[in-house]
């Protein structure tokens, strides 16, 4: 199976650079699970419901970490958060948001709209993969989610 | 703020908000570079790896000191009744690691407590930086009252400055002295005159070289904004 098929972590960032480095923190930070780089809400939405680029993916399997940027084009990080928390099937998903704004009214909103946490990059790559592996050592080895 | 003040404050936020990504790009590659293959470098490509980062580092705390200053100017200000005597005092121990601040009683004002705490605290730990290597270090907190507004002081027997400079003290990233005499990116009297200026006050500055500065900040009495 491929990250393709059903990834761990589905990554939502629209910068490339960005994206690289998150993954190299997860290895870094010894998570070799599947990740699968979407670059906004538009491609991380088609991917979850097997729609558009995606289309006959089979989208019984979801990840089991959504980590969000929020400033993005075409779909923001907060349309991909209410989307992804009015779907039925995709509510109990766990979500983190992961951007480089410190702002309170962007914590406040995507507090708001559901999201399971909001953490702001670090700038410092050791800092960034301690921050990384700890978010994945959460959400995917301790928390548990309706099965 | 009028229009074209407030379209090149939105430009500023943009563009610095904007040059982020590529920056810390540039910090986190360079970081990653160096774990994985600052073995196969010689001391001289590890020296110039090593400027890299720092200078990217430095690129981004500039960008975060023009954001900080841009937030500021789009903060709305609350205003409310501010105890300065006891501000200060706080302000003072946080800053100054002995009891070298003596500080005068006050007269109270009014404005945003966070931002005027700012204001403190930028002015006493300049002064705390001019006077390090002073021996018997001064540095004097006091204020005098005139008709429509009140004006606090911050006096210290340090380092000093050469009058001809006064105008680029309150610019941002203008220094008046190297970095080994005083360390840091040129930003917190920028900060200090633009939250002044978001309270309808004034700052200026006084000093002469090797002896000793008074930076003064005027706040309106009854401000409101």
């Amino acid at each position: 199976m491929t990250a393709q098929d059903g990834p761990d972590i589905l990554l939502i960032e629209d910068n490339r650079s960005d994206a690289d480095l998150t993954t190299r923190a997860l290895v870094k930070g010894g998570f070799n699970e599947r990740v699968l780089w979407v670059q906004d809400g538009v491609e991380a939405l088609d991917f979850l419901r097997g729609t558009g680029d995606y289309q006959g993916r089979d989208t019984r399997r979801l990840p089991k970490l959504v980590l969000l940027d929020l400033k993005m084009p075409r779909l923001d990080g907060f349309d991909v958060l209410r989307a992804l928390k009015a779907d039925e099937r995709t509510r109990s998903i766990p979500i983190v948001v992961l951007t480089s704004s410190n702002q309170t009214r962007d914590v406040a909103e995507s507090y708001r709209l559901g999201a399971n946490g909001y953490v702001t990059k670090p700038i410092d790559f050791a800092k960034l993969t301690l921050t990384i592996s700890q978010i994945a050592n959460y959400w995917l080895r301790i928390n548990q989610v309706p099965k | 703020m009028n229009g074209a003040a407030a379209e090149l404050d939105r430009l500023t936020y943009a563009v610095s908000h904007d040059l982020r990504a590529p920056v810390r790009a540039v910090i986190g590659y360079a970081a990653v570079f160096d774990e994985d293959y600052s073995a196969q470098l010689d001391d001289e490509g590890r020296r110039l790896l090593a400027i890299i980062s720092r200078e990217a580092q430095r690129t981004m705390s500039m960008i975060d000191a023009l954001l900080d200053l841009s937030r500021i100017g789009r903060h709305v200000t609350a205003d409310k009744p501010l105890d300065m005597t006891s501000m200060v005092r706080a302000v003072a121990i946080e800053v100054a690691s002995e009891p070298l601040v003596t500080v005068d009683v006050l007269p109270a004002s009014s404005g945003d407590p966070d931002l005027i705490r700012r204001v403190w605290s930028n002015l006493l730990a300049n002064a705390v930086t001019a006077t390090k290597s002073q021996p018997a270090a001064r540095i004097r907190v006091w204020a005098t009252q005139e008709s429509d507004r009140i004006v606090y002081h911050v006096g210290d027997n340090g380092i000093g400055f050469d009058m001809s400079g006064v105008d680029r003290l309150f610019a941002v990233f203008q220094k008046l002295h190297h970095d080994r005499e005083f360390p840091g990116l040129g930003s917190g009297l920028a900060v200090v005159k633009q939250i002044v200026s978001r309270h309808g006050g004034a700052v200026w500055a006084e000093g002469r070289v090797e002896d000793g500065a008074t930076f003064s900040f005027a706040l309106p009495i009854g401000h409101a904004q």
